[in-house]
């Protein structure tokens, strides 16, 4: 089921209504309800999965239990390998099986070997890479002695499948998420508009941005043969926009849902094209990723503790990683690789750690400096956006070579504004620009539209309302997908 | 205090106070909605009474063949209004919407064989063309008389809604094309692409399982409904079919061509004015593509039409 469909607008408010009339009283019935309303929400796109959903959960809930209660550090490691194996195992033969075999094929026949596999029709179950992540986030600190497991299945099953950020994310700590689902949960009206606007705001970044976005994406990277280089700069643009309009929006629906329910998830985006250098874009951009990736794969292998060549080598391994999860391709990887470059030479200056703050937090505009940091990083956000759009390295390889060759044409600059004024249109230019300075306005809050609260006037707020439920409606014309889905 | 009564939610079903006042505030936000709405749809609908059109002498109205093939700035007082594949019923709404504010005394009707073949007929409920099409009819709802057409009611409101009571539009008039003068001459550099006009023949007269399309009857009905409509209002109208090329003649399925045919006859026998140029020999470089006229073509075509015109009068 789709955030963006009219089965959501109906689901939500009926799940609403049940879960705070009906089960009010009485915890355990809501847990239970949130699974079952988990299950339909996930079946809704495919009922077989559900079967590999509740395996992984059931898996890691057993494995849990076991680990906390064995004193034998053997049988705890073992125990935890099973839960890894289990969860990636899964992952990589949904993910990765043909990507793997494609990869062998292709290193056989380089070195001379007849290597004939044939790819298998596998289907990949609708975020796996998310809740296999939150499953197993939960036997390591069980591991790790920073948590306790549950007794109770459900819930457990409720903490898996949560449906608001089953298959999207954001990737929730068992240690955040979980506590929350064994507390009576009361409905708190500021809690319930601030989900309602984030919801809103949630729908306005994915139709009205992010989809509209897409029609020009998919007519540059479609046709990049015969547009100019700063064109094919502008699609990459374009992309950088869509891709955050779709992730962010769909992490703010997720969060804002949560808080109808009377849940608490965690910030996923925090403004990140405002960002000053690329450690702090990767501080800002899907944080709960990031966070992830630092805690589970970066501080074991012994972060940034064990010397210069060894950190290095750690940052190249999460953002190989990073890239890979993203999925199987080599523009993915190729992508990861990328920011990794982008990121170590900010390490080498000891820089990585120097804007922890929101740009400007204190002022209404950034210095000048600030602003030309801001431009340099998302220039090199849009390059690696492009490789990760491409279909292969070599589309991206034409863009390249085409921005680069291109760069000090004055004619190819021309063409772009040829193509916002004819193709664009100056209404969605201003509507971007709209977008943009809204959210820089609101970047002191959790999300972009949380400035609302600054204005005093009821009235106001209620036509602002009025007027993005009108643009949302307006600009939706079909059921299009997350982009994140994918992954 | 009407408001308070509307909104107001009994006190015994909701026991927490936060929800009831959640519940209260989303009410009236909904309500607020919908009495914008309301708003959107007078100030729209009155928008669309008084909206007004080019007058000219002569409307020309048809698909995208006429759209690149009738130069209406070489007639005296002419509009093209023709968009791309506009089906016969389409066509029909259009000239009645604009003669009922605008007098016009000749109106020139394109036909072929791809406008009568049934594949107009699923056009209307069809993924590629249903959401431009429910875009291009919404103005004009009180005339459409749509049940035997392959219609998703639902799709239509949906786009009536997003375009009437969203936000105050001026502009109403989707309905509306003009000519293009097509440029393009990729036709001449591979004038037998051979793929590109199966593609084509099977889009207009091949059904996905290869099954060729019977004639469809709703357009013939409407070329009448076109025939009695402007007769009554004394305009006169003229049919027309613009020359396509030899090889994609050669393709038309025959019970395609036969109803062609027995049209064209019908039309003479009743004394309604046609002029048929479909087979009319013309060199490759005056096509933009098999069943197309580039800007060359449009102009050649035109002068004759408008020469075949003063001969008709």
């Amino acid at each position: 089921m789709l955030f963006n469909s009219l089965d959501f607008a109906i689901f939500l408010p009926v799940v609403f209504m049940i879960y705070w009339f009906v089960f009010q009283k009485s915890l355990n019935k809501q847990n239970l309800f949130i699974l079952f309303a988990s299950y339909i929400f996930y079946a809704w796109w495919d009922w077989r999965f559900l079967a590999l959903i509740f395996f992984s959960s059931i898996v890691d809930f057993l494995i849990g239990i076991q680990i906390h209660s064995t004193k034998l550090k053997t049988k705890r490691k073992i125990l935890l390998l099973i839960s890894i194996l289990t969860n990636i195992g899964l992952l990589c033969y949904f993910k990765y099986f043909n990507f793997f075999i494609e990869s062998f094929s292709h290193a056989f026949i380089f070195l001379g070997q007849d290597f004939n596999i044939s790819r298998l029709d596998i289907i990949l179950p609708v975020g796996i890479s998310f809740y296999t992540f939150q499953t197993l986030s939960y036997t390591i600190d069980i591991y790790n002695h920073k948590l306790s497991p549950t007794r109770n299945i459900v819930q457990f099953l409720g903490f898996v499948s949560f449906f608001p950020q089953l298959v999207a994310g954001p990737i929730e700590r068992a240690s955040d998420l979980l506590p929350q689902f064994s507390k009576k949960r009361f409905f708190r009206l500021e809690n319930g508009v601030d989900g309602m606007r984030q919801i809103l705001f949630g729908l306005f970044k994915k139709i009205v941005i992010a989809d509209t976005c897409a029609i020009y994406v998919n007519d540059v990277f479609s046709n990049y043969e015969i547009y100019s280089g700063m064109t094919l700069f502008l699609g990459g643009v374009l992309f950088a926009f869509q891709i955050y309009g779709d992730f962010s929006g769909y992490s703010d629906i997720a969060i804002g849902t949560s808080k109808l329910l009377g849940f608490r998830l965690s910030q996923n985006f925090a403004f990140p094209y405002f960002s000053r250098d690329i450690a702090e874009f990767w501080r800002r951009w899907h944080i709960s990723l990031s966070s992830w990736f630092r805690d589970y794969i970066y501080i074991p292998l012994g972060g940034s503790k064990k010397g210069l060549f060894q950190n290095i080598r750690n940052i190249f391994i999460v953002f190989t990683i990073s890239g890979l999860w993203h999925g199987a391709n080599y523009t993915f990887l190729a992508w990861g690789l990328l920011h990794a470059l982008f990121f170590v030479p900010l390490v080498l200056l000891k820089k990585n750690r120097n804007h922890l703050e929101i740009i400007a937090k204190e002022e209404l505009f950034p210095s000048l400096k600030e602003l030309f940091s801001v431009l340099l990083t998302f220039i090199l956000v849009v390059l690696g956006w492009i490789l990760f759009r491409s279909n292969d390295i070599e589309t991206a390889t034409i863009f390249y070579k085409h921005i680069f060759k291109e760069i000090l044409s004055i004619n190819s600059y021309f063409e772009v504004i040829k193509y916002i004024y004819y193709e664009l249109g100056l209404t969605f230019l201003i509507t971007l620009i709209g977008f943009i300075l809204l959210e820089y306005f609101g970047r002191r809050y959790k999300y972009g539209l949380g400035i609302i609260n600054e204005l005093p006037n009821p009235i106001v707020r209620k036509v602002i309302y009025i007027f993005i439920i009108s643009c949302v409606i307006s600009y939706s014309h079909q059921d299009s997908p997350f982009i994140y889905f994918q992954f | 205090m009407l408001f308070r009564i509307v909104i107001k939610i009994p006190h015994s079903y909701i026991s927490n106070f936060n929800l009831k006042q959640f519940l209260k505030k989303i009410v009236a936000l909904i309500l607020l909605f919908i009495c914008y709405n309301c708003l959107n749809l007078v100030i729209n609908f009155w928008f669309i009474r008084t909206q007004k059109f080019l007058k000219k002498n002569i409307l020309v109205v048809g698909d995208s063949q006429f759209m690149t093939g009738i130069d209406d700035n070489l007639f005296y007082s002419a509009w093209n209004i023709s968009q791309p594949a506009e089906p016969l019923p389409l066509s029909y709404w259009k000239i009645k919407k604009l003669t009922t504010t605008s007098s016009y005394d000749t109106i020139l009707v394109n036909i072929s064989h791809q406008r009568i073949s049934f594949f107009n007929e699923i056009k209307f409920g069809h993924k590629k063309y249903k959401d431009e099409f429910n875009n291009r009819m919404y103005p004009f709802i009180n005339d459409v008389r749509i049940s035997k057409l392959n219609f998703n009611g639902l799709d239509f409101v949906k786009k009536f809604y997003q375009q009437m009571c969203l936000f105050p539009k001026l502009n109403h008039k989707t309905f509306i094309g003009e000519f293009s003068r097509a440029t393009n001459n990729s036709f001449l550099k591979k004038p037998y692409d051979k793929k590109k006009l199966e593609t084509r023949i099977n889009d207009h007269f091949y059904d996905s399982r290869n099954e060729s399309y019977s004639v469809s009857n709703i357009s013939l009905n409407y070329i009448d409904s076109i025939i009695t409509f402007t007769s009554s209002k004394k305009i006169t109208p003229i049919f027309i079919s613009l020359p396509v090329h030899e090889k994609y003649i050669s393709k038309v399925p025959e019970g395609i061509k036969s109803a062609f045919e027995s049209l064209s006859s019908k039309l003479k026998l009743n004394d309604i004015k046609f002029l048929d140029y479909t087979t009319l020999k013309i060199s490759d470089s005056l096509f933009l593509d098999f069943d197309h006229l580039n800007k060359d073509g449009s102009k050649l075509i035109s002068r004759r039409i408008i020469e075949d015109l003063k001969l008709l009068k």
